[in-house]
């Protein structure tokens, strides 16, 4: 029997189709002060509302991916229907573009689509990468960041 | 204001002047978990890592993108911006890891009147592996 590919039609008719990422978000203090703490980052920009207010901001500015906040990156699964089973899955890359400062009190609603399935072969068997697209627009409906997630799927062998 | 780094300072070889030095623990997983509500097992809960072929629970990877952000950004300064940044997780880092964050500028170039300034980023451990390599796109103050 041929080898079967990772890819299948239903998954392929999926490229470009929005998909759910979530219901819109309020970007709240606490979160920015969480996120701030947990990579040990001390800009007072995040944490510092009088601060922020002096140098021209609404509010506390979120550090640059805090959209990534409550964000599903397992959001593919639900609509892919794969032809193997997953021995493991492993975020593989990040790709960002940070068009607007995000501020505690804003408002994000993140849209995205899958753009591309790749097959590959690895030292751990046959793998398969989903790389999507989810833009996060405001409340005033502009677009704060284009976040391009990679998630790889490692197909456990046949048997 | 004085900027902390001018477009004019910066040199296209050179290395970024700043590095983000952070060590890995579980505690620190579980926070960034927390802090994004990222509850997928394999951060926090061994079995389930172990099980998914690991050693041990493994950091998230936007946590190491994080802090090459963290980098950049206490690098410039206030005055200079973030554009973009991409990077791949090439290797996964467990706790009692080191994670040392590093740049060096590849390119500069004026752009509808903005200063860019194009980055080589490296998320590496305490033993030189470079685990996330990526690329940076930034913006700073120009002197004139």
């Amino acid at each position: 029997m041929p080898e079967q590919s990772l890819i299948t039609d239903q998954m392929r008719a999926y490229i470009g189709k929005d998909i759910d990422w979530g219901p819109p978000f309020d970007v709240e203090k606490g979160a920015i002060k969480n996120f701030a703490e947990a990579i040990n980052d001390p800009n007072p920009l995040f944490t510092d509302e009088k601060y922020a207010r002096s140098k021209g901001h609404s509010s506390v500015v979120a550090p640059p991916i805090f959209p990534t906040y409550n964000l599903p990156l397992g959001a593919p699964l639900m609509v892919l229907k794969f032809p193997f089973t997953v021995a493991t899955g492993v975020h593989g890359g990040d790709e960002w573009e940070l068009l607007q400062d995000v501020h505690a009190g804003d408002t994000l609603t993140p849209k995205g689509k899958i753009i591309n399935l790749v097959e590959r072969e690895g030292k751990k068997g046959k793998m398969l990468f989903v790389t999507s697209e989810v833009t996060f627009t405001n409340q005033r409906g502009e677009i704060a960041a284009i976040y391009r997630p990679t998630e790889i799927f490692i197909a456990a062998p046949a048997k | 204001m004085k900027a902390k780094v001018y477009y004019e300072d910066v040199e296209i070889g050179q290395d970024i002047p700043h590095q983000v030095k952070e060590k890995l623990t579980t505690k620190s997983l579980v926070k960034w978990a927390a802090a994004v509500r990222d509850f997928y097992e394999i951060h926090y809960d061994k079995d389930f890592a172990r099980a998914a072929g690991m050693p041990d629970v493994i950091a998230h990877g936007p946590n190491k993108l994080a802090l090459l952000e963290r980098m950049l950004q206490e690098w410039m300064g206030e005055e200079g911006r973030l554009h973009k940044i991409s990077c791949t997780h090439k290797a996964s880092n467990f706790p009692g890891e080191t994670l040392i964050c590093k740049g060096k500028i590849v390119k500069k170039y004026v752009k509808e009147g903005r200063n860019f300034v194009e980055c080589e980023v490296s998320v590496e451990n305490q033993n030189g592996l470079v685990c996330v390599p990526g690329t940076a796109v930034v913006s700073l103050p120009s002197k004139k």
